[in-house]
């Protein structure tokens, strides 16, 4: 792309980083202090909702101190990326397969609309049966909920590609194969994007829930330990790192996505030329 | 060689399921080199002819030949200008240009000079690199023109290209299409719905009658070319177009 479009994106993208970061804190000062005060002066149990100053201190500890977090912390990436991963490589490749074949769309998408109304956490429990205790069965589980819309948006984006377009390359003589790597999948981007978006916190989601079903580590894992402490503190804790952590990986893929689907965002840099 | 249309009828399932009958015994031979213009009003089948033609539809009746072959077997000799653009948002504006080339397995350095003196005679040359949403309409349409022609086809076909623009940059790129085309050699087959640009451009203007689309008349356009804007005051032109107006105003759908 031309240089001075992308330097110009890039800078955007920075300011606009800043913003919603500055934004963010704004948000989490003043919800803090609201906590604070109504712990403070509503007289609130603290096993039910611990004042902020414990949960900071928690969180400190957790991340700086005794650093107990950490390693849990690994182990949650470790099972939402890699089933994160497995999700959307096999979404989109089924996708692709469904959206490409007659046969494969009569015989495979039946089974996937049904699947896809059966409660994914309803199903953790038999995950851990089958594949243990270990990070096998968090892995399956994030790769289970993270698949459905990566093959849905895949589906409904290869649809999407302009009739007109797909036209334009017929009269040119061009093969299915090329129609398909020249029109059908870049227009079918943003919505793998989409998808891909939702996918990545559904696969957080999914390895927590599995941590909760039975696990020897885990962020999921260290909440349910609190929880028998009866430690509120370090449970809210845990949620921040996991907040943190699901903003993070939204922001990842939209960061990847602007850059991927470049030619989305040229009309609006255009509007300053 | 040009192009061999015989009886070609045209049927189309409509979704309440009745039949529309766009075209109906279409006869017309289009002379290897010659500018020919498609005139009619809308919907009498102007975009199903083209389309025939391009191998885009598969006629219900009738035969088509390009060049003494089925357009499936010359469809590699056929350039194709669509009412809209129809540029890929993801490509540059050369690799639109370059898409014929790539998609028919040519070599790209043998034709990549002439995608750029294209876009140079296009006057685009300096947008080459960059992205279709960043040019004006007028300019994507050049680029589609510029695509059309790339492959050197013997055969162009242009569906109302210049619908979508204002008169002023219509006339202009009117006159940079005469200017490409003179001298090439190839055939044009030109649909419009405009009386002025068919007779500006065209050697023969077909006259297409409504639902279901016949021929109507050939008129043939006696103007000496090189033809530039100032043709439009000649009292030739205005008898042409007069007479074409006459065909339509005799039949109620005025323009
Ligand atoms: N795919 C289709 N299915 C059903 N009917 C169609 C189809 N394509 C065209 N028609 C019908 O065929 C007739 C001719 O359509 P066509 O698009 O060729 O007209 P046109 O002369 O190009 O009109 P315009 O100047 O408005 O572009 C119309 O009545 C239209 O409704
Ligand atoms: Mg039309």
């Amino acid at each position: 792309m031309p240089a001075a479009i992308s330097t110009e994106r890039a800078r955007r993208g920075r300011a606009e980083l800043r913003r919603r970061i500055a934004i963010s804190l704004i948000v989490f000062v003043l919800l803090m202090a609201a906590w604070h005060l109504s712990v403070r002066y509503l007289a609130v149990n603290v096993l039910i909702a611990p004042a902020p100053g414990d949960v900071v201190l928690a969180l400190v500890d957790g991340l700086f101190g005794r650093g107990t977090f950490w390693p849990h912390l690994r182990v949650t990436m470790i099972e939402t990326l890699a089933g994160f991963g497995i999700g959307a490589v096999v979404g989109a490749i089924l996708g692709v397969l469904i959206a490409e074949s007659r046969i494969l769309r009569d015989v495979l998408y039946p089974y996937i609309v049904a699947f896809q109304t059966v409660p994914k956490v309803a199903i953790a429990p038999l995950f851990v049966i089958w594949l243990g205790f270990g990070i096998g069965s968090k892995i399956a589980i994030a790769a289970t909920i993270a698949f459905f819309p990566v093959v849905v948006n895949m589906i409904e984006g290869l649809a999407a590609a302009e009739a007109s377009l797909l036209e334009m390359m017929s009269a040119f003589g061009a093969s299915r194969r090329d129609r398909f790597l020249l029109v059908k999948l870049p227009a079918s981007l943003p919505f793998l994007f989409a998808g891909l978006d939702i996918a990545i916190v559904l696969a957080v989601i999914g390895a927590i829930v599995a941590e909760f079903v039975g696990a020897q580590a885990g962020l999921g894992y260290l909440i349910m330990q609190y929880n028998f402490n009866l430690d509120t503190a370090g449970i809210f804790a845990v949620l921040i790192v996991l907040a943190v952590i699901g903003t993070l990986l939204h922001w990842a893929v939209t960061a990847i996505q602007a850059r991927v689907i470049f030619w989305k965002q040229t009309s609006s840099s255009m509007v300053r030329a | 060689m040009g192009i061999e249309i015989s009886g070609v009828e045209q049927r189309f399932d409509t979704m309440d399921g009745g039949t529309v009958h766009a075209l109906s015994g279409i006869n017309l031979s289009v002379a290897s080199g010659s500018f020919v213009a498609l005139l009619g009003p809308s919907g009498c089948g102007k975009s199903t002819l083209l389309k025939v033609i391009a191998g885009l539809l598969a006629q219900t009746g009738g035969s088509v030949l390009v060049n003494g072959k089925p357009v499936a077997e010359s469809r590699y000799d056929v350039g194709m200008v669509f009412q809209d653009a129809r540029l890929l948002p993801w490509k540059t504006v050369l690799e639109n240009v370059m898409i014929p080339i790539r998609v028919q397995r040519r070599k790209r350095a043998d034709y990549i000079d002439r995608a750029r003196a294209l876009l140079d005679v296009a006057g685009i040359a300096d947008f080459a690199s960059r992205y279709p949403a960043e040019l004006s309409g007028g300019m994507q349409q050049r680029v589609a023109i510029c695509r059309a022609l790339v492959h050197d086809p013997s055969t162009i076909l242009m569906d109302e290209p210049f619908g979508a623009l204002d008169a002023m940059t219509r006339e202009t790129m009117n006159l940079e299409l005469l200017r490409i085309w003179s001298g090439s050699q190839k055939t044009v087959v030109f649909v419009t719905h405009s009386i002025p640009e068919a007779v500006f451009l065209a050697d023969r203007v077909v006259v297409m009658t409504p639902r279901p689309g016949k021929v109507q008349e050939i008129v043939e356009v006696d103007l000496p070319r090189p033809r530039d804007l100032g043709i439009m005051a000649d009292p030739g032109f205005g008898r042409l177009t007069g007479h074409l107006r006459g065909l339509f105003n005799a039949r109620g759908d005025i323009h």
